[in-house]
């Protein structure tokens, strides 16, 4: 069995389960199935150990809506139905090792770099469509000639190992893999005979004729000059040969046609390439992997924004990202405006103030997708960055009341900085939105502080939004707590925030600028009781019918 | 035994695949089962109906042999029942009737006794002499009718009994006795029935060999063999090797006078004797027969019969007085009755 055809790990391996895999698609390719079957091998797929945790991060960053909506991946004038549950998994774990990710990278960057090999590698994903389709029977549609479904499957088999010899003879990154597999198989006797079986059933034989054509266009006299046969092709019997093997396989228990003796030949042809073709249902997955990252970079790029392959730097250098943008936005229609963070050294807190709807939460989703993108080895959205990888990424951004809940405001609040601590590993990405916002600004604070400085003894890369605008103006007079920076959402003249961010403490959170956005001022508020007033009145004065 | 769907211009691993694939090894198992059941099923009946062939052309070859024993044997039964006679012989039942109506005339030509007849040992030495009996009323037999009827209805009767060994008196008694001899046939005789050879001369012609050797069926060769086997082929044999013929006829008598109730009445009765090969006659007498001399308890049992055997010790008596005359050749011109 050759080296398994794998393109998300560094070290080639078998992720799905092969016998099984092997089973169903031999079932699969002998009478077809009602369709699951690849989902069902990529659901229960091994992936790359990770020290993420999906639980930590996934819901806050809407991990399933990105994977369904920002990782498409459209071929020609459609979208492609993808396994979203796979890419999803691969997405909530970011492997440990460096080489995957470096491997993955390298692959993403020829790709851009080569646009050939993408059109290949896309019209690989649609002969895998179609391959995926005639074996599931996918639409359940009553199959008339079943030996020519089967020729089907095997003629778009055929037809992506050739594809991958001859496409990526001169790849440099993984996708070098697919030339290295498609011409080990072609080096097989399975290969010559599927070769062989596909020549049969495209030439049997070579009938030379001759008509005679009559004034009025009928044909007058018919005569067969001479009848080729490809003797050297091993499916092609004497005409005996041939009758006395469909009377064997009457005798065996078959039906007693040259159907049934082709059926035997594409069975036995397929014995041949069983184990390539469960390489290939892996493929599908890996392929989904790298198209949808292709897809969000073709999103961003049709929205003026741009993606980028970050840059690692050790976590004792700074981080940088320029045009961030929120992926979230993007994929909600909304065009996000990008902005640049300069952050510090891992091992430290950011504490973001701003008003409300200033885009401090955006912010938290736009650098914890960064983060999983990057060290999944995708693009991440913005056009440069300088990152540090992390041990883990623990996001709080969505505090919704439970109607079972036994505690308050504050008792939740206090139940999810337990939650933070017991599951927060050193070196993780934290995501804090609106700490302590739910009690007496001046015992929150006191909680703040003992959070942040407890932090710190962790070494995450932090970011909290707070409200605490005072408290964060003392803490940063006085530095007590090392490593702790401040940005602030950017106003314009007109003091409506820009979404971009500058260095340092927000004076005010512009309540009352949000509230007259919003329609809550006195006048608004007085205007909107009289009105109700009238209205009640007028209902009261009339006739009753 | 390796399957039919391989063949040399295969590689050793696909042949092996399409060996398993044949084989049902690539499917499972319960699939598999189902077409092994198939294939048993399918092998029976293929093997019972070639069973069943083999059976039916081994019973139908027997048959052929067995046919073409009987047949042969049957072709060797005839040519052993007849080798011994000769192709005058064959011939005989051809040239009967030619002599029975040459002295089946209505006129009688007189009574005639050859010279070598004319004494007791000549007449008992002709009488030794194989022949054939007939007797038959005289108008039937010159109409030419039915010569088969005649034939089957002309027995080995008392006349010829006594004839050949004649009764010691003419009294009632002792031709009784005689008569009772001839109904048991304890006496043998060197006459036999023209019946026999009329019955199985067309067994011993060429056409009947041919169509032997022709029949096409088992009934129909078994219609041929029980005809031959039923057939009196002995006596018919030794009528064809006959040398004289016996022939009695009955004239029609006085219808007016009463009959007995065999039939018997008052009438002429002629007897001749003649050579089969030239037809000459030897002896030729005429005389009456008168039932009522009988007792009317043997008359009405036996007139016929005992009319019969005092004609015969009449014939005798006829050759026993022309030997008191000694006058040879001459024909006996006085008949009696009449």
């Amino acid at each position: 069995m050759q080296s398994p055809l794998d393109l998300l790990h560094q070290a080639p391996r078998r992720t799905i389960d092969h016998e099984g895999t092997r089973l169903a698609l031999t079932l699969a390719f002998a009478g077809g199935t009602s369709g699951g079957l690849f989902a069902d091998a990529l659901d229960k797929a091994w992936i790359a150990p990770s020290t993420f945790r999906a639980e930590e991060f996934a819901n806050e960053l809407f991990l399933q809506r990105f994977v369904a909506q920002c990782m498409k991946v459209r071929i020609g004038q459609s979208d492609a139905v993808l396994q979203t549950r796979y890419m999803a998994r691969l997405l909530a774990s970011p492997p440990s090792d460096l080489h995957t990710l470096q491997f993955r990278r390298l692959i993403l960057a020829e790709l851009v770099s080569q646009p050939l090999y993408r059109k290949s590698i896309e019209q690989i994903y649609q002969s895998l469509c179609r391959l995926r389709s005639l074996l599931e029977n996918a639409g359940a549609l009553r199959v008339f000639d079943a030996n020519r479904r089967r020729l089907d499957i095997l003629q778009t088999f055929r037809s992506i190992i050739d594809r991958m010899v001859s496409d990526f003879a001169g790849a440099r990154s993984g996708l070098a893999r697919f030339h290295e597999f498609a011409a080990n198989f072609q080096a097989g006797e399975a290969y010559t005979a599927l070769v062989d079986l596909l020549k049969y059933d495209a030439r049997s034989a070579l009938v030379n004729l001759r008509m005679a054509v009559g004034a009025d266009g009928s044909i007058n006299a018919f005569e067969i000059v001479s009848v080729q046969e490809d003797s050297t092709n091993p499916f092609v019997n004497s005409v005996w040969r041939r009758w006395l093997s469909k009377f064997e396989l009457f005798v065996r228990g078959y039906r007693f046609s040259d159907g049934e003796v082709l059926a035997r030949f594409i069975d036995s042809v397929f014995g041949g390439l069983e184990n390539e073709l469960v390489d290939l249902v892996q493929l599908m997955g890996a392929l989904e992997f790298y198209l949808g990252a292709l897809g969000f970079r073709d999103s961003a790029v049709a929205a003026g924004l741009e993606v980028c392959l970050p840059e690692f730097v050790q976590p004792s250098e700074a981080r940088e990202l320029r045009r961030l943008f929120n992926p979230l936005l993007l994929m909600s229609g909304v065009v996000p405006i990008p902005c640049d963070i300069v952050g510090g050294a891992l091992a430290s807190t950011v504490l973001v103030t701003g008003p409300n709807s200033g885009g401090k939460t955006r912010l938290l989703q736009s650098l914890g997708w960064t983060q999983v993108l990057a060290q999944c080895g995708l693009f991440i959205p913005a056009a440069s960055g300088r990152i540090a990888l992390a041990s883990g990424l623990v996001a709080s951004l969505i505090e919704e009341a439970k109607a079972d809940q036994a505690e308050g405001r504050l008792g939740m609040e206090l139940m999810r900085i337990r939650g933070l601590f017991e599951r927060l590993p050193p070196g993780a990405m934290v995501l804090l939105d609106e700490l302590c916002s739910g009690t007496n600004p001046s015992e929150g604070e006191q909680i703040f502080e003992l959070v942040v400085s407890m932090l710190n003894r962790l070494e995450p890369q932090a970011f909290i939004t707070t409200h605490f605008l005072a408290f964060a103006s003392r803490l940063a007079q006085t530095s007590k707590i090392p490593g702790l920076s401040f940005i602030q959402v950017e106003l314009d003249v007109n003091r409506r925030p820009t979404y971009q961010f500058t260095r340092g403490v927000a004076q005010t959170s512009l309540a009352g600028h949000t509230a007259e956005r919003l329609g809550v001022t006195g006048e608004q508020l007085l205007g909107l009781i009289e009105q109700n007033i009238r209205k009640q009145q007028s209902l009261a004065l009339a006739p009753v019918n | 035994m390796r399957t039919l769907l391989v063949n040399a211009k295969m590689s050793p691993q696909l042949a092996a695949r399409v060996e398993a694939s044949v084989r049902g090894k690539r499917v499972a198992a319960k699939a598999a089962n189902r077409r092994r059941y198939v294939s048993v099923a399918r092998l029976s009946v293929l093997l019972a109906i070639v069973g069943v062939s083999a059976l039916v052309l081994t019973v139908r070859h027997r048959q052929r042999i067995r046919f073409a024993q009987e047949r042969a044997e049957l072709l060797t039964q005839l040519q052993q029942a007849f080798a011994g006679l000769s192709a005058e012989q064959r011939g005989l039942s051809q040239r009967i009737p030619a002599a029975l109506a040459a002295h089946a005339r209505v006129e009688y030509d007189g009574d005639l006794i050859a010279d070598d007849l004319r004494s007791e040992a000549g007449l008992d030495a002709a009488l030794a002499v194989s022949s054939i009996y007939l007797r038959a009323p005289l108008v039937e037999l010159s109409k030419a009718a039915n010569l088969m009827a005649l034939a089957g209805e002309s027995s080995k009767d008392a006349l010829l009994h006594c004839l050949q060994s004649p009764p010691a008196a003419r009294s009632e008694k002792t031709l009784r006795a005689s008569v009772r001899q001839s109904y048991l046939g304890e006496v043998p005789s060197h006459s036999e029935r023209l019946f026999p050879l009329l019955l199985v001369a067309p067994l011993w012609s060429p056409e009947w060999e041919r169509s032997v050797r022709a029949a096409s069926s088992e009934l129909e060769l078994d219609v041929l063999a029980k005809r031959f086997r039923r057939a009196p082929v002995k006596a018919a044999v030794r009528a064809a090797q006959a040398e004289h013929l016996l022939l009695v006829l009955d004239e029609a008598g006085d219808r007016s006078a009463p009959a007995e109730l065999d039939g018997e009445r008052p009438h002429a009765v002629r007897l001749i004797l003649s050579r089969l090969n030239d037809n000459s006659v030897r002896l030729r007498l005429r005389r009456n027969v008168d039932p009522t001399w009988l007792s009317a308890p043997a008359r009405a049992e036996y007139a016929r019969a005992l009319d019969s055997c005092a004609l015969a010790l009449d014939v005798r008596k006829a050759v026993l007085d022309e030997q008191a005359s000694q006058r040879p050749g001459r024909a006996a011109t006085s008949t009696r009755g009449g």
